[in-house]
């Protein structure tokens, strides 16, 4: 790199590199508790959690997705709204600053890749991955993903009332059937009325606040 | 009794002068006895013929009857040695008689009387006697008892006689006389002598000097009270005589202290002219020096009152005086009391000294100093202090608690078995704080109650207010009663440790939660299971077992294990506290599987704060980029182009999301720096994807 800004953390771990036009800063640009989402950009990721309060001991609470546009409801496998705690991390291009100070890096390209006031929209400044699972890695079929509490990416989440096809978490809390904690669930019924279950197609990802 | 008793006259017999009674050579005048004897023409015989042990101090023979012979000088009544003239009546005294003493007289030659009585009476007389009457049967045998009479005369007890006495005249001596001496507590003695001088030829009778002391407050008279005055009596003093009392010279009268002079008149004996005669009296005055009492204890009665009275307890009353007859006197024993060591003022009475028994209100828990004293004729002895502290009383600790019942906050214990109703039950844990009390006998309410299924220990304590005598404090009364909570455990909460994905073999993960929802009661946590034996729990994250007790809410819970040495291998250890369980799973890697991706340490490169100081932007952050986002649609089977993400071939640092938006099967093949999407279902697909970076 002859100019331009490039940041690595412990372990070398890349975080800003104006070099690299591909990469484009992000942050928590909202946050909160609800069962949509309105104004959800195609480049926002989308992290949801639930925690014992909100499921009742022996129970399951399943978490789907439907996308309206920039509107997203998240239902259950029943197709009923449920309240989640959401993160909907974006671009730092999506952010509105108005502080006069900080740091901002733009690309070769002008393209602002990381701006330190947007750490400060919402009260959680930012969002980091802490594990990662790949295509593949669960069967579909209620596959354990996390503790309660912890945020999964639903990007890949899916409810579809006419195909009854459902993709989306589940989050259980001594359940029979789910156990307790984060699971993967992704399935369709067949004829019959038997399930089908799928594996994920993209990464999951699991994640916490700073 | 007074002191100058003479017992009754007894008549001992009468007679009647004849010609039994011979003659006197009224030549021969007076002489020895043995020549009156020889001698007399009559007379009678009185004889004490037996004492029946005890004696008297005086004897008094008394002859009343007509014996008047022609000579004065030469009629006479002889007792013994002792002898007085007479004319028609006479008695004469004689001290310390013996057993066979003669009682005679004699009368000259023609005696005009003719018949005569003789009595006799005694002082200290304490037993009887026997006498007899008789008459000489001839000259010669004059001693020869004839037709006596003999009487017993008992009486014993009757008359008792303390002092000797005389008849006639009284001289008040001037009482300086006798000097009280405070250092002495021994009875001392004063001698004084009594003097009689004659002034005149008459005659005077040197063998019946002034023999007797009488104190006027004849009282006191063996007390010798200092300044006390006395009276002595003069003895056979018949004629113009002076009687002085002197002080002691040594071998005779000193320094004049009173004298009077007195005549008794006719008849009586008198002495040669300006005769003098002293006579040595021993005064015994018995002094007394009263000393003080002595405290034994001071006593308070059980009054369950904060003010009482006291009582003052002699152990010795101290020396008192003792009276004639024995007795002590102590009529001014007196009680005082001081907030000092100091007595109270001497010789104030009043609100100050009280006399026997005395009483002093007081109140608990104070120091006084209580004195007794004795007062005797202005002479006054105080006891040393005696330092008391009245003390509280004490709380009933005799006592039972029985508990009794119990709701969901509070139980019920019954205290019974104390023996007053003044005392204050407390209930008490750990010797704090105060759960319930009553008063007396009968049921607390406590309001406290063990955890579920736990016991608790409780203490009752006591409490005697001030009001009621006591200190008002607690005292433990080392009695105890046990309650066990009937109430169920309630929690946790359902709990969930964060499992581990894709975990490095054979290496060590910890996971925690933080309880909620325990009730009261502290929990125990277990590890259930483990797979493999390694898993452990803690509530510090320092000190790992099997079980972690007293858990309540807010606390957290550590679980560790060691994953398994081959990959794609869940290792579970499973935790249970009060039935809720969860299973702490960690799984070994594998080529598909997830993984953890390493957080960032250092101290160094990029650090941002916003305005509120908090870190925004740290080394220890992974920061997220968005590499690539778009759209697909792909036919069935297709594969997209080539999608530029760098990184993303290595999971740990870029990630593939995809949108779904149908029910179909997208796969993702990533390469080092790029992917693509492949339709694997047998239709039509599309949908979108993110690109992320974050390592």
């Amino acid at each position: 790199m002859s100019y331009g800004l490039r940041v690595t953390g412990g372990n070398s771990i890349l975080q800003i590199d104006s070099d690299t036009e591909q990469l484009e800063g992000s942050a928590i640009i909202s946050n909160g508790f609800g069962s949509s989402i309105t104004g959800v950009n195609s480049s926002d990721v989308i992290l949801v959690t639930l925690d014992f309060p909100a499921v009742p001991n022996g129970s399951y609470k399943a978490v789907g997705v439907r996308k309206s546009g920039n509107t997203w409801e998240f239902l259950n496998e029943n197709g009923a709204a449920v309240g989640v705690k959401y993160i909907r991390l974006a671009k730092t291009t999506a952010f509105t600053r108005t502080e006069s100070y900080g740091l901002q890096v733009k690309n070769s390209s002008g393209v602002l890749v990381f701006d330190s006031r947007a750490f400060a929209e919402t009260s959680a400044p930012g969002f980091t991955f802490n594990t990662y699972y790949p295509p593949g890695a669960f069967s579909g079929a209620f596959d354990p993903v996390a503790s309660l509490n912890t945020y999964v990416s639903i990007n890949h989440g899916y409810y579809s009332d006419a195909t009854d096809y459902f993709s989306g978490l589940v989050f259980a809390n001594n359940d029979p059937e789910a156990g307790t904690g984060v699971k993967f669930l992704s399935r369709t019924i067949v004829f019959g009325g038997s399930f089908i279950f799928l594996p994920n197609m993209g990464d999951i990802l699991e994640g916490s606040t700073w | 009794m007074a002191t100058n008793v003479w017992t009754p006259n007894f008549t001992i017999g009468s007679f009647v002068f004849g010609e039994t009674f011979y003659g006197y050579n009224a030549d021969n005048g007076q002489g020895s006895l043995s020549d009156y004897t020889a001698n007399m023409y009559g007379g009678a015989f009185c004889e004490v013929i037996q004492w029946a042990g005890g004696s008297f101090d005086k004897l008094q023979i008394r002859f009343r009857g007509d014996v008047r012979s022609q000579s004065l000088a030469w009629d006479y009544v002889q007792i013994g040695s002792s002898r007085k003239f007479y004319y028609t009546d006479a008695s004469i005294g004689y001290d310390n008689v013996e057993n066979h003493t003669l009682f005679q007289w004699a009368q000259s030659t023609n005696p005009y009387g003719t018949s005569g009585t003789v009595t006799v009476r005694f002082r200290k007389v304490d037993r009887y006697f026997y006498m007899r009457l008789g008459q000489p049967t001839s000259e010669s045998n004059h001693t020869a008892l004839n037709g006596a009479n003999v009487d017993r005369y008992d009486v014993s007890g009757i008359y008792p006689a303390y002092y000797i006495t005389t008849e006639e005249g009284d001289l008040t001596v001037t009482p300086t006389l006798f000097r009280y001496n405070p250092d002495q507590e021994q009875m001392r003695s004063e001698t004084v002598w009594v003097a009689m001088t004659s002034s005149s030829s008459t005659r005077f009778d040197p063998a019946r000097p002034a023999t007797k002391i009488t104190f006027s407050e004849s009282s006191n008279l063996s007390q010798g009270v200092a300044g006390s005055a006395f009276t002595v009596k003069g003895n056979q003093i018949n004629d113009d005589r002076y009687m002085g009392v002197y002080t002691d010279g040594g071998t005779g009268p000193g320094s004049l202290i009173s004298g009077r002079n007195w005549n008794p008149g006719f008849p009586g004996s008198s002495a040669a002219s300006n005769t003098s005669y002293t006579s040595g009296v021993l005064a015994r005055i018995r002094l007394w020096r009263i000393s003080a009492p002595t405290i034994g204890s001071v006593s308070t009665p059980t009054v369950y009152d904060n003010n009482v009275t006291v009582t003052i307890n002699l152990s010795s009353n101290g020396i008192g005086v003792t009276n004639y007859t024995g007795g002590t006197i102590l009529s001014d024993l007196e009680y005082g009391q001081n907030d000092t060591n100091t007595p109270p003022a001497l010789s104030t009475g009043g609100s100050v000294w009280f006399s026997s028994p005395s009483f002093f209100s007081t109140t608990r828990g104070t120091t006084s100093y209580f004195f007794a004293r004795q007062k005797f004729n202005g002479q006054e002895e105080v006891s040393a202090g005696f330092q008391y502290t009245v003390p509280y009383l004490q709380p009933e600790t005799s006592i039972t608690a029985t508990y009794q019942s119990q709701s969901s906050t509070t139980h019920v214990v019954e205290i019974t078995n104390n023996s007053d109703e003044n005392t204050t039950y407390i209930i008490r844990i750990n010797g704090s704080g105060n759960y319930g009390q009553r008063t007396g006998n009968g049921v607390i309410t406590v309001s406290d109650l063990p955890p579920a299924t736990q016991t608790r220990t409780y203490e009752v304590w006591a409490l005697l207010l001030t009001d009621r005598g006591g200190a008002g404090t607690l005292v433990d009364t080392g009695v105890t009663y046990q309650v066990t909570s009937s109430a169920q455990l309630i929690g946790p909460d359902p709990f969930d440790f964060q499992d581990v994905y894709n975990a490095a073999t054979s290496t060590t993960y910890t996971s925690s939660v933080v309880l909620s929802g325990i009730d009261d009661a502290a929990l125990t946590a277990n590890v259930a299971s483990s797979s493999n034996g390694t898993g452990q729990i803690s509530d510090d994250n320092v000190n790992f077992g099997s079980t972690v007790g007293n858990l309540v809410n807010g606390d957290t819970l550590y679980v560790r294990a060691t994953s398994a040495s081959t990959s794609s291998t869940t290792v579970s250890t499973n935790v249970e506290v009060n039935g809720v369980t969860d299973s702490f799973l960690i799984t070994t890697s594998s080529g598909g599987g997830g993984g953890g991706l390493p957080g960032g340490t250092s101290d160094y490169a990029l650090k941002l704060t916003n305005s509120g100081n908090s870190t925004v932007f740290s080394p220890d952050y992974r920061y997220t980029n968005i590499m690539a986002q778009g759209t697909y649609s792909l036919a069935a089977g297709a594969t997209s182009s080539s999608i530029t993400a760098p990184g993303v071939g290595d999971p740990t640092k870029a990630a593939v999301l995809l949108l779904t938006s149908g029910s179909y099967t997208i796969s993702v093949n990533k390469s080092a720096n790029s992917f693509t999407l492949t339709n694997n279902d047998d239709s039509a697909a599309s949908g979108n994807y993110i690109a992320v970076r974050f390592g």
